[in-house]
């Protein structure tokens, strides 16, 4: 089953955070990252993705650079922070938390 | 890695990535970040494992991008604060731009209707031409807005770029102030008027003549309300099922065309209190006659002007987003544009006029106190007018404004917002799922 639009909605963040934790890369380089490691689980409307980019700027959870990419073009590159550190681990914690609630109560319905 | 695409497309995906506007300000490095998107995108395509042609790359992109509205209004979100400035601005280069135009044709009329004064024939004793004379005065910022925006889309700087938002203030509360301290044109353009001489009238009908108390104003009252209901809704559901698909689609200036005359008609609807006196019982065949002659004598007059007024809360509008248009944003213009035209009738002039000719022209104007200038030839008089000479009773005048101004704000927001297509609401979350 396909996840909803609000689950994609509200990971969103943490998967961008996540990638960038790993390398500093520019927007198509992250989505097609995700959408790698995703394997298909779900399709999103890339140009989506920039304006929340854009807002982990604003929170500061990452920052931006304008420079050249492998392909020989400017390309604004986006670097997670200490700050951006912090907030993915603390995210990663609470969908743990989460999943983890919502297995045991799934274990407990089926038996 | 050297690859780049055709001119053609090149051009497509330019379009593609500007068609995202947020503020003037961010405009050009977002616009260039998601260019670069597309780019990427793109070729990828192209030169994928399993290569497309460029056009069908283009589609793809497209289709993943997802909605452009929806992106736009992610990005204002975000930058909300920029975005607030940037719509504030523009709104005061509106305003500021709206009094030069009107103040300055109003002038040019009014020096016209006085300097003719003494001789005969005048030439505005015919309401047709003043109408003229006020369909320049308003779509005149149009045509400026047209020119700006064209300069501003190829990188040009325009005036109000090398102007801070406190200069655009002080300007616009300069000349809102000139235009109740000059001596104005009365009853022809005072300020940015907008005639609501037929829901003033109903309005004042409805209050003065009968009182509440009167049953019958109060049926006429209810059935014109009821008729541009009724038209309302049936304009709009026509244009929804246009644009479903459901009929030809519109192209080009017709549409706007369409809605305009459609839209106009409902100055014909006000015109139909004949109609109502038939309902209510109407005395006689006399009556019914006469009110039927005035209604279709003044509704030419009615359509010209109410077309006029549309045009001009549209031009508003129209300068203050760019499509994909958000229906907040076009509220907001259109509302900023009702206040103008409000602010023009609450607050009071100084009943100043101008004359030029004999003593008696003065005193038919019904002046109180002036002051005479002695030019040459001729006599030149600035006066101060009776309080209630030229002007409405503002007890009246301000709600019929009120509920005149905001019925325009609607039919364009709501002419705006279907027109634009504007498809999905936007939300924080990414839309689109496999």
């Amino acid at each position: 089953m396909a996840p909803t639009k609000e689950l994609i909605g509200a990971s969103t963040r943490l998967l961008l955070l996540s990638v960038l934790a790993r390398e500093a890369n520019y927007g198509y380089a992250i989505i097609r990252a995700i959408n790698k490691e995703g394997e298909g689980l779900f399709v999103w409307q890339e140009g989506t993705v920039y304006p929340i980019l854009h807002k982990l700027e604003k929170e500061e959870l990452v920052r931006t650079q304008w420079q050249e990419a492998d392909t020989g073009r400017k390309r604004k590159y986006y670097y997670i922070t200490a700050t951006g550190r912090g907030a993915l681990a603390t995210g990663t914690e609470d969908w743990a938390g989460f999943h983890k609630l919502i297995t045991a109560l799934g274990d407990r319905s089926h038996g | 890695m050297d690859k780049s695409l055709d001119e053609s497309i090149q051009a497509k995906a330019r379009e593609l990535a500007n068609s995202i506007t947020v503020a003037h300000d961010l405009d050009p490095e977002i616009q260039e970040e998601l260019y670069g998107h597309i780019e990427d995108k793109l070729l990828a395509y192209i030169d994928g494992e399993e290569p497309v042609m460029p056009e069908d790359a283009l589609i793809l992109v497209k289709e993943h991008f997802g909605d452009a509205a929806v992106v736009k209004g992610m990005f204002q979100d975000v930058h909300r604060e920029v975005v607030e400035r940037s719509l504030f601005r523009r709104l005061l280069v509106a305003a500021i731009t709206t009094l030069v135009c009107v103040q300055g044709v109003a002038w040019l009329a009014h020096f016209a209707d006085v300097i003719f004064d003494s001789s005969s024939p005048k030439p505005f004793p015919n309401r047709y031409v003043m109408q003229g004379v006020c369909a320049v005065a308003y779509l005149m910022p149009w045509l400026c807005f047209v020119r700006w925006k064209r300069r501003m889309k190829r990188g040009e700087r325009v005036w109000f770029s090398r102007c801070s938002t406190g200069r655009l203030g002080i300007a616009f509360l300069g000349l809102l102030g000139v235009s109740r301290i000059m001596p104005g044109v009365w009853g022809i353009l005072d300020g940015v008027l907008l005639d609501p001489a037929v829901l003033h009238q109903l309005l004042t009908q409805t209050i003065r003549s009968g009182g509440w108390h009167d049953h019958r104003y109060i049926l006429v009252a209810a059935f014109l309300v009821v008729n541009v209901v009724l038209f309302s809704m049936i304009v709009a559901g026509g244009m929804r099922f246009r644009l479903a698909g459901r009929g030809r689609r519109m192209q080009g200036a017709f549409p706007w065309l369409l809605v305009a005359c459609l839209w106009c008609a409902v100055a014909f609807l006000f015109r139909m209190d004949w109609l109502a006196l038939w309902f209510v019982g109407a005395p006689d065949w006399e009556t019914f006659a006469l009110a039927l002659g005035t209604a279709l004598k003044y509704a030419p007059m009615s359509l010209l002007r109410m077309t006029v007024v549309l045009a001009f809360c549209s031009s508003w509008v129209w300068w203050c987003d760019s499509p994909p248009r958000l229906t907040r944003n076009s509220i907001k213009a259109a509302l900023a544009w009702g206040l103008l035209s409000l602010m023009s009738v609450a607050i009071p002039s100084l009943r100043t006029g101008l004359a030029v000719g004999e003593d008696a022209w003065v005193l038919r104007a019904g002046a109180t106190s002036w002051f005479k200038l002695n030019v040459p030839g001729t006599d030149v008089w600035i006066f101060l007018s009776r309080e209630s000479y030229g002007l409405y009773h503002k007890a009246t005048e301000l709600p019929t404004m009120a509920v005149f101004v905001m019925f325009f704000v609607v039919i364009v927001v709501l002419t705006f917002g279907v027109l634009g297509s504007e498809r999905a609401e936007v939300s924080e979350g990414v839309g689109g799922s496999s």
